[in-house]
């Protein structure tokens, strides 16, 4: 929509065609900036490739279109009515499951029971850091919702995280406000991508965050409510709605929560913020934005088995950033062999490969790539470069299983990571919440968690 | 007291934004004949099948009218374009495109 009204502030008129199902879209996107802006719905289908089926959704409503360029505005389409000031930051009074309907009705939830955020609960929540709660730390697009440091304890406590994740918090919403990352793309898109949380540095063990097994299933709070806060930030800032700004039309599970704690210890490399330019000592946050996280089983405990897994398991149809997650058994397998994180990233960027006209760039309009010739048997690399892949080491010893988070692309986006800067008393606010994990873990592998 | 009946005075999660000035809309043309209107290709598959029909079925109605496309390309010298500096010299090359047309249709969305 940037484009069309681009076209009107130069003086000339614009019609938007858009299908029928984006209207909405549309007309939310449109009334923030310039809500008269004429657009034209039509039948044809998403991503249509078909003429006849162009043809059959256009033809019926071509004189709608000569109507959006020649019929006179209206005065409310010269002049639009400005907006009220928006009212202060009304609260809501109510029981337990009051709170929770009218939250839920307003859209501003998961569609999972909320806590509520009171003063006093958000006031705790803000101890868990030194900036003041008006300081705005983005400002996120589409709906240009300012994140402040209240909005984001606000969420944090609906999310039931504790005080102590509120630096992870702040850095991951710097994280999503990096250009670099072109958040918005991947919030709105049709694609349905989802946020991939990784931690590193001193911070994942005060907070107790799972590396190693079950790392993404249910069961440990940090895991948990730290994605789950980011989604709340998300949703209530950036303020992208279903079926409105977010178009992501089969949705995304992992939007609920992906989080994950790098196994610095097991890891027989430089960990993920280093390779990113940080110093060991920092704690950070890295932000990928994938489409899916498969797992699949390695081809036998050697190198080759591990690395052929990976370049037969690589998907041609979803290239572009990739998170390569190997478990510390694998590691040690693959350093033993002496493969590096950077030999790794060029093997897999060089042999993960598909038929040419499987190929994603085979058909993706406007790219440098896309004139692929299409021999029969041709294969060529689904990445790019080994720049597009990273490596982090995690998810336990139990198994023989490598995870893949890939499919982020959009944009020339790529991994963002951020520093995650701490209060002045930091040593107390994890004194007061430490330990606080479930007590089966002592007689578990996670028993580290408990320490 | 229960937490059934206890009363929660709650904070609102949700944003505020800085609301900048709502803008209204050029003046449109008075018909379409002898006119000059750019196709915006928004490169998504749909686009160009859109505005294939589109101009064929005004060159139908308007045999004087011209047309003239303009693809907006994910990539501009082989770099994504929402990059600065290449989304800057996208942007000029649009503006430039802009000033040969007397009206836009875009296709947008997927």
């Amino acid at each position: 929509m940037q484009d069309a009204f681009l076209v009107e502030q130069t003086g000339k008129p614009a019609a938007v065609f858009v299908n029928e199902n984006f209207l909405s879209c549309g007309r939310e996107t449109a009334a923030r900036a310039m809500p008269k802006i004429r657009m034209v719905g039509n039948t044809t289908p998403p991503e249509n490739t078909v003429l006849e089926k162009a043809r059959a959704g256009i033809t019926p409503v071509i004189d709608e279109l000569i109507d959006a360029l020649t019929k006179p505005l209206t005065d409310e389409e010269k002049s639009p009515k400005q907006p009220v000031a928006q009212p202060p930051s009304i609260g809501f009074k109510g029981t337990l499951s009051e709170v929770n309907r009218f939250f839920y009705t307003q859209g501003w939830t998961d569609g999972l029971p909320i806590l509520p955020p009171t003063e006093e609960a958000v006031s705790e929540m803000l101890t868990g850091t030194d900036l003041p709660r008006d300081h705005v730390v983005a400002t996120l697009e589409p709906g240009l919702g300012k994140a402040t440091v209240e909005k984001i304890a606000i969420n944090a406590v609906m999310a039931g995280a504790l005080p102590t994740y509120m630096p992870v918090l702040i850095a991951g919403v710097q994280a999503l406000a990096d250009p670099m990352r072109r958040f918005a793309l991947h919030l709105i898109s049709t694609g349905s991508w989802s946020p991939f949380w990784i931690i590193n540095g001193p911070i994942r063990k005060e907070l107790a965050i799972n590396k190693g097994t079950g790392a993404f299933s249910p069961g440990i709070i940090a895991n948990a409510a730290i994605g789950r806060a980011m989604g709340l930030i998300i949703q209530n800032t950036a303020q992208a709605r279903k079926g409105i700004e977010d178009m992501g039309h089969l949705g995304n599970p992992e939007r609920y929560t992906m989080v994950i704690a790098e196994d610095e210890e097991a890891s027989p490399w430089e960990s993920l913020h280093v390779d990113q330019g940080f110093a060991k000592d920092d704690s950070a946050v890295t932000l990928h934005y994938p489409h899916q996280f498969v797992q699949f089983w390695a081809l036998g405990t050697t190198a080759k088995g591990i690395l052929t897994a990976i370049t037969a398991d690589a998907l041609p149809g979803a290239p572009g950033k990739t998170c390569l997650l190997i478990n510390p058994t694998h590691a040690r397998i693959l350093a033993d062999e002496g493969w590096s994180k950077a030999d790794i990233k060029g093997y897999v960027s060089r042999f993960a490969r598909c038929p040419a006209h499987q190929h994603f760039f085979s058909i993706l309009p406007g790219h440098p790539k896309a004139t692929i010739p299409l021999e029969d048997g041709e294969l060529r690399s689904l990445f790019l470069s080994p720049d597009d892949i990273i490596v982090i080491v995690g998810g336990g010893t139990t198994g023989n299983f490598i995870g893949m988070f890939t499919g982020g692309h959009l944009g020339g986006s790529t991994f963002v990571t951020k520093k995650v800067e701490l209060p002045q008393k930091w040593a107390s606010v994890v004194k007061k919440y430490k330990g606080m994990v479930p007590t089966y873990l002592k007689n578990s592998s996670l028993r580290d968690l408990c320490s | 007291m229960t937490h059934e009946n206890y009363h929660y005075e709650v904070l609102r999660p949700w944003a505020e934004i800085d609301q900048a000035p709502l803008q209204g809309l050029s003046a449109r043309l008075t018909d379409l004949k002898g006119k000059t209107i750019g196709l915006f290709d928004s490169m998504k598959a749909a686009s160009k099948g859109v505005l294939t029909v589109v101009e064929e079925e005004l060159n139908k109605r308007f045999p004087s009218t011209t047309f003239t496309w303009f693809n907006a390309g994910f990539y501009y010298h082989g770099q994504p374009y929402y990059r600065e500096p290449q989304q800057q010299e996208w942007k000029k090359r649009f503006e430039a495109w802009l000033t040969e047309v007397d009206a836009v249709i875009l296709a947008q969305g997927d």
